[in-house]
Parts: structure tokens; sequence; C-alpha cells
């Protein structure tokens, strides 16, 4: 009898302790979805968005909030990030958590001096995912100032579709992780996705931006005036459209955030940045890129370009030659045809022709980046290991190599599979 | 009596369980992307210090016993107290890591010293059931931990990079071979192994359920070696006090889940329970035979509390986790060296005998 009131009181006891939260609910935190770090005057300005539970789809109101009615934004000045949340906590009622924190934005001004102290936070902070993405603007406020979703009444999940393009797309698929991987182990130069916002635009009315229209055209006349900034691109691969920085595009109304480009980096500094395009020739340099649609330009039919969706068939191989500082990159991508003029259907040759224009999109960008602005960003010092035996060897190699030193010569093979529902011949 | 597959179960447990901890860094630190050639390195020395050992003991005579047949009571005390130290300071930082592992992952909110109390009378009550109940709880637990421990290193596959295990000798040739023989300290648990004798059916239980144990042991410190060696380059490798736990941080499956490192946690955390309930039996068992004392039992809560005096000796983490690195590094040589000594002696000894009874 003893024994069975003692298991009873056992279960009992287990299940009350079992029962519920201790501590904290989930309602009493506030969820900090991104944060924006710019300099000040002294020290930095933290801009902290966090979600609005009640405007997001499913929260107290239901149907969801509008635009960027789903995060609030605050701008605290403080030396540190978790001084900047303490403070910001005595403002907002909730205990704000970075524990859903998915994107950290740094100005182009503090990335300059070497992000090793921020990512070391990331890389130190348990809330933090290591897959938290890092974007450079040149003002990270303004930025997440210019985030209002339309279509998405998530925000985490706003930002996980548009920096976790599984097509490669045009920006760099690099996480924080990653870039903490890249200049900790000093095996290669690491790229960031570049963020900005259109900049100038009247505001459109919030009726219209509920509609979810998120492509819409209309633009305002200083939005297309930067859109004329960006230069067309001339190496045949991505014929037609323009390399474009982050800010240039200007297609959204509402929202007014953009992400294309590349910041490149040297060890934990930034040193230049990239467009659109040439993210996606980093993307196939990087092997990731699946179904990507790219314009060609076919010069027996200079008006029309041709757009082809590429997938890479083999992860790029790289021949080294350590004396010569030669590297030879061998791509194999494969494409299906999108659209061709009628009149050029039996164009000879097309899939030779469109892997030279890879190799030379891609030697001009390896040109601009290795031997322009100094920066190891395919990690050939890294795919040096395996030469040496012992690290002490290796990076007393690493000591001498300079990227400005080595030549690149690419080989593209590019298949078109001609499938589909048209008939091509 | 303990059967082979308890007495492995045990001892794999054991060896894997430091594993999980804090073991694995303080071996990057030395051996750098080349841990895994230790694991392996290390695994084959042990194995050999066993086969030898294995043969210089009889049926159900541990250490301690050999020792009082060599030279009575002053000999069984000297070498009971060594024992009992080895075992001891190979157990004293678990005690406070994994309490501070557990409010890190599973438990943000509680204090440290509440989930401390809770393991320490976990701890006490587990020892107080005895090794065999342990030893059946851990043949039970040990397959379900093998299936969670494949599937984790199963969703790693995709964050590995092989470029990060190169250079393919790490910090040299000679951190392997001469810094790297720290690593046998990971098999210092044999030693219990050793206690147990006395529990064992016979010598050939003992022999099997040890190579058994030192294969499968040191397979699965191969494998996390590996994989935290291709998932994070070197010098990040050498940044986090929780390898594992690190690794852990690394899956993610889908939206819903990418926290898989609770799961894991918990899982560890059995396995972490039923190795310090074991070192609470096993210790308390130790410092009966040393001074010949008829129950182990009552001794087993002043021992466990005794133990987290000294764990929470070092100011911080930091200084716990330094002294625990020094442990590391030297702990392997009494931990082989005392069975061996007094397993040769006995040898000798018994040899001598039979001569004069001749």
């Amino acid at each position: 009898m003893n024994k069975m009131m003692l298991k009873i009181i056992t279960i009992v006891a287990v299940s009350l302790m079992l029962s519920s939260c201790v501590g904290e609910e989930p309602n009493d935190i506030g969820y900090i979805t991104a944060l924006g770090i710019d300099k000040a005057e002294d020290g930095y300005n933290y801009t902290i968005q966090f979600a609005n539970p009640t405007k997001i789809s499913g929260g107290a109101s239901e149907s969801g909030g509008t635009g960027g009615d789903i995060v609030e934004n605050l701008v605290v000045e403080a030396p540190t990030v978790y001084a900047a949340i303490s403070h910001a906590d005595s403002i907002v009622s909730k205990d704000l958590s970075l524990s859903h924190a998915k994107i950290i934005v740094i100005s182009e001004e503090i990335a300059k001096e070497g992000l090793s102290e921020i990512t070391d936070v990331v890389a130190r902070n348990n809330d933090i995912r290591p897959d938290i993405y890092i974007a450079i603007a040149e003002d990270a406020g303004e930025y997440l100032e210019g985030v209002k979703p339309v279509v998405e009444l998530n925000p985490v999940k706003y930002y996980q579709l548009t920096y976790e393009n599984k097509k490669g797309g045009p920006v760099p698929q690099n996480n924080a992780g990653e870039f903490y991987m890249a200049y900790t182990s000093g095996d290669r130069d690491c790229a960031l996705p570049l963020a900005g916002v259109a900049g100038g635009e009247k505001e459109k009315s919030d009726t219209d931006a509920g509609t979810g229209e998120e492509g819409s055209q209309d633009q305002s006349p200083s939005e297309n005036d930067k859109n004329k900034n960006a230069k067309p691109v001339e190496n045949g691969f991505g014929s037609g459209t323009k390399n474009y920085m982050p800010g240039e595009a200007g297609v959204q109304v509402k929202n007014k955030s953009e992400t294309m480009g590349i910041a490149v980096f040297c060890g934990d500094t930034y040193i230049g940045r990239l467009g659109s395009s040439d993210a996606d020739i980093y993307n196939i340099l990087m092997g990731e890129i699946s179904n990507s649609k790219a314009t060609f330009y076919d010069e027996y039919n200079p008006d029309t370009p041709i757009t082809m969706s590429l997938e890479e068939k083999r992860a790029p191989q790289f021949e080294i030659d350590r004396e010569n500082k030669k590297v030879l990159i061998k791509l194999k991508l494969e494409a299906e045809l999108l659209s061709i003029p009628k009149k050029h259907k039996n164009s000879p040759a097309i899939d030779i022709r469109a892997g030279e224009m890879v190799d030379r999109a891609t030697e001009d960008f390896l040109h601009r980046v290795y031997n322009g602005m100094g920066s190891d960003l395919l990690g050939i010092r890294g795919k040096f290991k395996r030469f040496f035996l012992s690290n002490q060897k290796y990076r007393e190699y690493v000591k001498t190599f300079d990227p400005k030193e080595w030549q690149f010569e690419v080989s593209t093979e590019l298949r078109i599979k001609r499938t589909g529902m048209t008939y091509y011949y | 009596m303990l059967t082979n597959k308890q007495l492995s179960s045990i001892i794999i447990n054991a060896i894997v369980v430091k594993m999980l901890v804090t073991f694995p860094r303080n071996i990057f630190v030395y051996c750098a992307n080349a841990s895994w050639l230790t694991a392996v390195y290390v695994t084959a020395i042990a194995f050999g210090l066993f086969i030898v050992i294995q043969k210089l003991y009889p049926s159900k005579e541990n250490v301690i016993a050999l020792a009082d047949r060599i030279g009575g009571r002053g000999i069984r005390i000297i070498t009971g107290i060594a024992v009992f130290a080895v075992l001891a300071l190979n157990f004293v930082s678990i005690v406070r890591v994994f309490p501070a592992v557990i409010r890190l992952v599973l438990l943000q909110k509680t204090y440290v010293e509440i989930i401390g109390t809770i393991f320490v009378l976990v701890v006490i009550f587990g020892a107080s059931c005895g090794i065999e109940a342990i030893a059946r709880v851990q043949q039970l637990f040990l397959p379900v931990a093998g299936v969670v421990f494949g599937a984790f290193l199963l969703m790693l596959i995709p964050d590995m990079n092989f470029g990060y295990l190169m250079p393919v000798f790490g910090n040299g040739v000679k951190s392997i071979l001469v810094d790297g023989l720290s690593a046998l300290s990971v098999f210092a648990d044999l030693l219990i192994l050793n206690i147990l004798l006395p529990r064992i059916k016979d010598s050939d239980t003992y022999k099997k359920s040890g190579r058994k144990a030192i294969l499968f042991g040191g397979a699965c410190a191969v494998l996390i070696f590996f994989f935290y060696g291709a998932c994070y380059s070197y010098p990040a490798s050498t940044e986090f006090i929780v390898p594992v736990y690190q690794l852990e941080r690394l899956i993610n499956l889908s939206d819903f889940f990418s926290r898989l490192e609770a799961l894991f946690q918990f899982i560890w955390s059995i396995s972490i329970f039923l190795y310090s309930a074991l070192y609470g039996a096993v210790l308390a068992e130790v410092w009966r035979d040393t001074f010949g004392l008829r129950h182990s039992k009552p001794l087993i809560a002043p021992i466990v509390i005794g133990l987290v005096g000294i764990a929470v000796i070092p100011e911080s983490l930091n200084d716990l986790l330094h002294f625990e690195g020094i442990i590391n590094r030297w702990l392997y040589i009494p931990a082989f060296i005392i069975p061996l000594i007094i397993g040769v002696i006995y040898k000798l000894f018994h040899v001598k005998q039979s001569e004069k009874s001749e």
C-alpha cells in the first residue's frame, strides 16, 4: 500500500511539474527578427527590428497586418549589442530575445573596419543561430526601416525567402557561420549579400499596398534615375540585363528594400561591392545554382536575347598550377532553352557559344576580384592545404599568397537539353 | 554477475560520455584537424595495453585485491587511494560542466545551482540502486543512444567540408604521436572494468567486453573528431567548449526542426546520468575495498558531495576547464600504469610462490 501511495505521489508530482512553461511565457517575449548596426558618434546605433505578433497572420488580429505593420523598429545608441537590447527592453514591454533573429545588417562604414568582433558575438551567442544572415548596407537602419513585406506576413519568412535563394540568384549564398569559418580559418575570403533601399519615392497608400502587388512597375522619377545608373552587362552572359546594386533596381513600391549584389571581403574587412549579375557568376563558381535563369547574347540574332535555365551538373573543378600561379576552372553546366526566336531555331553551335560567354564572364569576374580587389573569394589558398602535411607549413605558404598575382582560365562545358513541349529543330 | 553485453555497454558509455562534453576540445588544441587520426592511434594503443593488462589478472580479482595479495593492507590502501584519485579526477569536471551545459541548452531560466542539486540527488539515487541495476538500464539504453548518434552523424553530412581536415597531419606528426598521447585519457574508464572484475563471471567475459568497449568507444571517438574537424575548420574548432553541442547547432532539417540540439542533449543527458551514477557506485566500492569496510551504499552520498566540493573550487567554468585540460593531459598514465604495475608484480610474486611450493 505504501509503495502504491509513493508511486501515485511521484506520478502526480512529476505531472504537475511538466504541465506548463516554467518562467517566461512565449507571449511575454518580443522576438527580434533583424538587427541593424550603424556607426554613431559614440559607439553604435542599433536598429532593433522585432515582430509585431498582433499583426502577423494568426495573431490577435487574425487577418494579419499590412506592409511594414508586421515589424516595429527601434533605434538605440549603445556600445554593444547586449547593451542595446538591455536598453530596448526598458522601452518595449516584452522581453526581447535574439533566438529568432534572421539577419544582421551592418553598415559599410563598420564593415570597412572589420567584422570580426560582430561575428564573434554571433558565434559565441547561444540564442543566435549559426545560419543567421549578415548583409552589408550603406545605411543599415534605413534598410530595415524600408523593409515592408507586402505578400509575406511572417517577417522571419520574408528574410529567409529573400536571402536563402536555392536557385542561386542575385546575392551570394553565405551566412554568418560561413563568414566566421572563412575568416577564422583563413582558407578563403568571403562574400556577403548587399542590401539597400530604393530612395526618394513617394509613399503609396496603405490600401494599394494591401493588395499584395509587390512587383508593381509604378516607379517614381527619382527611382527611375537611380535605375539608369546600373550598367548593362557587356560580356554576353546576362545580355541585356543590368548589373544592379541594391537600391538601383527600383521595382518595388511599398517595399523599398532591395537585396542584390556582393559585398567583397578580404579577411574580415569589406573592400568593395559588385552587382547582381556578378552575384550570378559568383554562385556559378561556388557551385550554388540550379534552375537559374540566364540571358545570353547570340551573334546571329543580336537584337533578341536567348534565355536559358542553367543548372550545375557537377561542382566546379580546379586545376591549380602553383608554380606559374595559374588556375584552370572547369564548369559543367546543363541548360534548357526557355526563349529563343523562331527564326534562329537552327542557330548553329549555340551550346558552344553560350559556354564561351560563361567563360568570358567568369574570367572577367575573377580578374576584377583577384587582380583588381585582391580578394580570394574562391578560396584558392584553401585548396592548397592538401599539398602540405602540417598547418605550420601551410600557414607559412599562405603568408606569401597574393591573389593579385594569380591568373584564371575558365573552361565551360555547356549542354543544352532541348527538352520541353516545343520542337526546336 | 554482469554479462558481457552489460559490461561492454557501461564501458562504451563511459568512454563516449567524455566525448560528449569537453574532452574533444582539449585534443583539438594539440592535434588540430588531425584529431581523428590521433583517436585512431590512441585506440590502437589502448587496445594493445588492454591485451597486456588483461593477461595479468586472474578471474574475479581486481587491482585492489591483487595489491592486497602482494603487500597486504598497506599496499592495498596506497593502491586503493591511487585508483580512487584517478577515477575521481576523471569524473570531477562532469559534476560542474554538465549542469552548466544543461542550463545553456535546455533550461536557460533555471538556476545552475538547482540543476546541479537535482543532478547530484539523481546520481546518489542511481548509484544507490547498485551497479547491476545501472548496467541493466545501460544495456537497454545503449541501442537507443546508438541510433540517435547514427542519425545525428547522418544529419551532419551536408555541413561537412573535407578540405577542413587538411593538412592531413594537423599540427604535425609529433603533435599526433607525442601530444596526442593525452587522448589516451578517454580510455581511462577501462580502470572501471578492472574494478568490476569481482562481478564478472569469468575472465573470458572480461576480455571480450573490454575489447568490444575499446573498439566501439574508439570508433565513436574517431567519428566525433572526424565530423567536428570536417564541420569546423581549425583554429575555429578550438574555440568551443562543448564541440558536440556545436555540431548539434548546425543541424537544420526545416523551419520546424531547426533546434534539434535540445532533443540530442536530452538523450546525451541520460547517458551522462547513467555514467555519473556508475561512477558514484564504483567510487564507493573502491573506498570500501580500500579500507576493508562492510558496506558501500552509505559512502555514496558523502563521496558525491565531496566531489561537488572539489568541482566548485575553481572560480569559473573556464578555470575548471583549464584544470580539466591538465588532468586529461596526464591522467592516462596512472590509469594504465597502476593496473599494469600491480598486475606485473602479482605475476612475478605468483611465479615465485609457485616455485617455492614446488
